[in-house]
């Protein structure tokens, strides 16, 4: 069963192709690890699918059910977590699992914090809980571990282990390099 | 967005836009900018026109002008922050990857649209008061607020919301929302002059509907345009 | 030389000699320069008549968004906010002649104003978006949304008893069959001749912009071309072994 496929994908900004021809296709349990310099288009590609860009060409497919956590992702400074992972379970239709993700991303300590409070690891921690909240299927995560600690690092490298569905990687860290089964270098 | 299987059911429409509608009511409160901006320049304006015109009392139309003039400037301050501080803020893709872009405009509109009435409505009652202006028909310009504060509400957000991820977004939303604002101003003036006692009930009330059907036309129109703006079509041909 | 632009010009000699040749108009304050009303009046029709057409071609975009329509919607922005621009000033300019100020609180002046505006709020729109898939999808947005109250100021407004009675604008002149037949005709052919002029502009602007986009098209092409033979041009990943 195909999770996500993109078929000739490529997006320019202004004049500058950032990514061309990517071409794809991830099954359940496949981890594709998508790397490359700073402005290669590791984020571009992640956004594309997660549909907060377009496609300058080409076309894509990915399961409904997906989760997105991004370095550049902002949270809301002035929910909580619980807040959030309520707000998010209303809208997605699914149980909140606030008090169970949080314990398993070490986060129960700030459940009723406001995230604006949060160190960036904390947003780290909160942006992964959202993403794995709905149990998706393909999970598109860029940069994950870059501003997690050691404990937030294995409380990853779980989840990652756990995860049954598809999942792509963007990251420059080398300690990610293990989680993949296909590999992406964008230049 | 393509997707392909397994598909999953979404929530409904109207439990996405409840959320949406909580979570920005929460934040609004906790943080009270909007209210406070746009509720700041109405009772600035007001003192201001005290203070200039205590030799003389406005007339009925010009009252009426006033403060319309007052309530679309005070909206246009404070509401469009709704849609562009979640650009600023950078929680936009956030909000794109959790909700569908159409629940999420209309969540946030009406928000929007309760604090738009809720400082239309302080700021009329002071402006009537400090000013002194006589009110022959409180229904009239109850319901003249009430309906200008839906129908400002709903253009401002629409502004706001096409706005996103242009340079100068605030100038911009002024911009973008003028041709819906100016007939709103017309009409509020006739609605609320009727109500000072200038022309006919029966007028002002034809505004009043007026004003309604342009803001209901621009509330049903908003979640039906603004997701091609928010998530334009993932397979977008550029070639022509 | 293009034959039709030719022909377009050959016309605008005898329309141009005739709002001169025409006998001066009775009842105004200067009749000689009440000719003023040739350029002005085609010029209002056609900024509304633009303003049909943004909104014709954003509902082309919004059902199938290709660049082409988005092209001709810029176009009818620009050519609308030109057409009202001239209106615009040849308004003033009559109204300084014939009622003496250049700007006099007439609603029906004031109304235009807001039409010329919102069509360049229109333009600033597409001018802040970088993105070419945003800019034209918010355009597009924006011109369907905001037909209704264009169409509100153009036509509905100045025709409310309350404003006509109380503008220096005549609202019902031309179409009542008030005007003399002989500053009927000129009218119609000036209109006619500035209609042909603006279909003009309107195709040579859109043939630009599908120049531009050719161009760029082009200009991937000859990348394509120009790359190395033995690269196989597709990005695909690869099977990373086990614990790598």
């Amino acid at each position: 069963m195909v999770l996500a496929q993109a078929q000739n994908l490529g997006r320019k900004f202004g004049d500058r192709w950032v990514i061309r021809r990517l071409e794809f296709e991830l099954r359940p349990r496949d981890v594709l690890l998508l790397t490359g310099n700073n402005g290669s288009g590791k984020s571009t590609v992640l956004k594309i699918l997660a549909g907060l860009l377009s496609p300058s060409e080409g076309s894509f497919q990915i399961a409904q059910r997906f989760g997105y956590s991004a370095l550049d992702l902002a949270v809301y400074p002035a929910l909580t977590a619980r807040e959030h992972l309520l707000f998010s379970a209303k809208v997605r239709n699914c149980p909140d699992r606030a008090d169970e993700l949080l314990r398993q991303l070490g986060l129960q300590r700030a459940i009723d914090q406001r995230a604006g409070e949060f160190s960036t690891g904390m947003r780290a921690r909160l942006k992964l809980a959202l993403a794995i909240q709905h149990k998706p299927d393909v999970l598109l995560l860029d940069e994950p571990s870059a501003a997690l600690d050691e404990a937030g690092q294995e409380a990853l490298a779980n989840l990652l282990e756990e995860f049954e569905g598809a999942v792509l990687l963007a990251t420059n860290e080398k300690e990610d390099g293990r989680f993949g089964t296909l590999g992406l270098h964008l230049s | 967005m393509a997707s392909i299987s397994p598909e999953t059911s979404p929530a409904p429409w109207l439990s996405q836009v409840r959320a949406v509608f909580a979570k920005e009511w929460i934040t609004e409160m906790r943080s009270r900018h909007g209210i406070f901006v746009s509720g700041l320049f109405g009772v600035t304006a007001v003192i201001a026109l005290v203070f200039a015109s205590y030799t003389f009392k406005p007339s009925p139309l010009l009252a009426a002008g006033i403060l319309s003039v007052i309530l679309t400037f005070s909206s246009l301050l404070g509401v469009p922050r709704l849609f562009i501080s979640e650009e600023e803020q950078r929680t936009f893709d956030l909000l794109m990857v959790l909700v569908d872009p159409g629940p999420a405009y209309f969540g946030k509109t009406l928000v929007t649209i309760v604090t738009t009435a809720l400082t239309g409505f302080l700021l009329s009652l002071l402006y009537v008061v400090m000013v002194g202006i006589p009110v022959e028909s409180w229904p009239l310009f109850w319901g003249s607020i009430l309906v200008l504060s839906l129908a400002l509400g709903a253009s401002v957000s629409f502004a706001g919301a096409l706005v996103l991820g242009a340079a100068n977004r605030w100038v911009l939303a002024a911009a973008v929302a003028m041709p819906f604002l100016f007939p709103l101003v017309a009409m509020g003036v006739g609605a609320l002059g009727a109500a000072f006692g200038d022309g006919r009930e029966s007028d002002g009330w034809r505004n009043c509907l007026a004003i309604l059907g342009m803001g209901v036309c621009l509330l049903a129109l908003g979640p039906a345009l603004v997701p091609t703006v928010w998530r334009p079509g993932s397979n977008h041909p550029r070639k022509k | 030389m293009n034959f039709r632009l030719f022909a377009l010009g050959l016309l605008a000699i005898p329309v141009a000699l005739a709002t001169f040749l025409v006998p001066d108009a009775r009842g105004f304050k200067e009749p000689a320069l009440a000719r003023m009303i040739f350029w002005h009046v085609p010029c209002a029709l056609l900024s509304s008549l633009f303003v049909l057409v943004a909104a014709y071609y954003a509902v082309r975009y919004l059902n199938s968004p290709k660049m082409k329509w988005d092209i001709r919607v810029g176009a009818a922005l620009e050519l609308g906010a030109l057409s009202a621009g001239l209106a615009m000033a040849t308004g003033i300019l009559f109204s300084r002649v014939q009622w003496g100020a250049w700007w006099h609180n007439d609603p029906r002046q004031t109304s235009f104003l807001i039409v010329l505006l919102t069509m360049l709020a229109g333009l600033a729109l597409r001018g802040a978006l970088s993105d070419e898939i945003k800019r034209a999808s918010s355009t597009a947005v924006y011109c369907v949304a905001s037909v209704i109250p264009l169409i509100f100021f153009t036509f509905v407004f100045p025709r409310l008893p309350q404003i006509a009675g109380n503008s220096l604008h005549p609202s019902q002149t031309i179409a009542q069959g008030q005007l003399d037949t002989n500053y009927r005709v000129v009218l119609y052919a000036t209109f006619f001749l500035l209609f042909l002029c603006f279909v003009a502009l309107f195709r040579r602007r859109v043939k630009v912009g599908e120049m531009e986009l050719t161009l760029e098209n082009l200009n991937e092409l000859d990348t394509d071309r120009r790359r190395d033979p033995t690269d196989p041009g597709v990005v695909r990943p690869v099977s990373l072994p086990k614990g790598h």
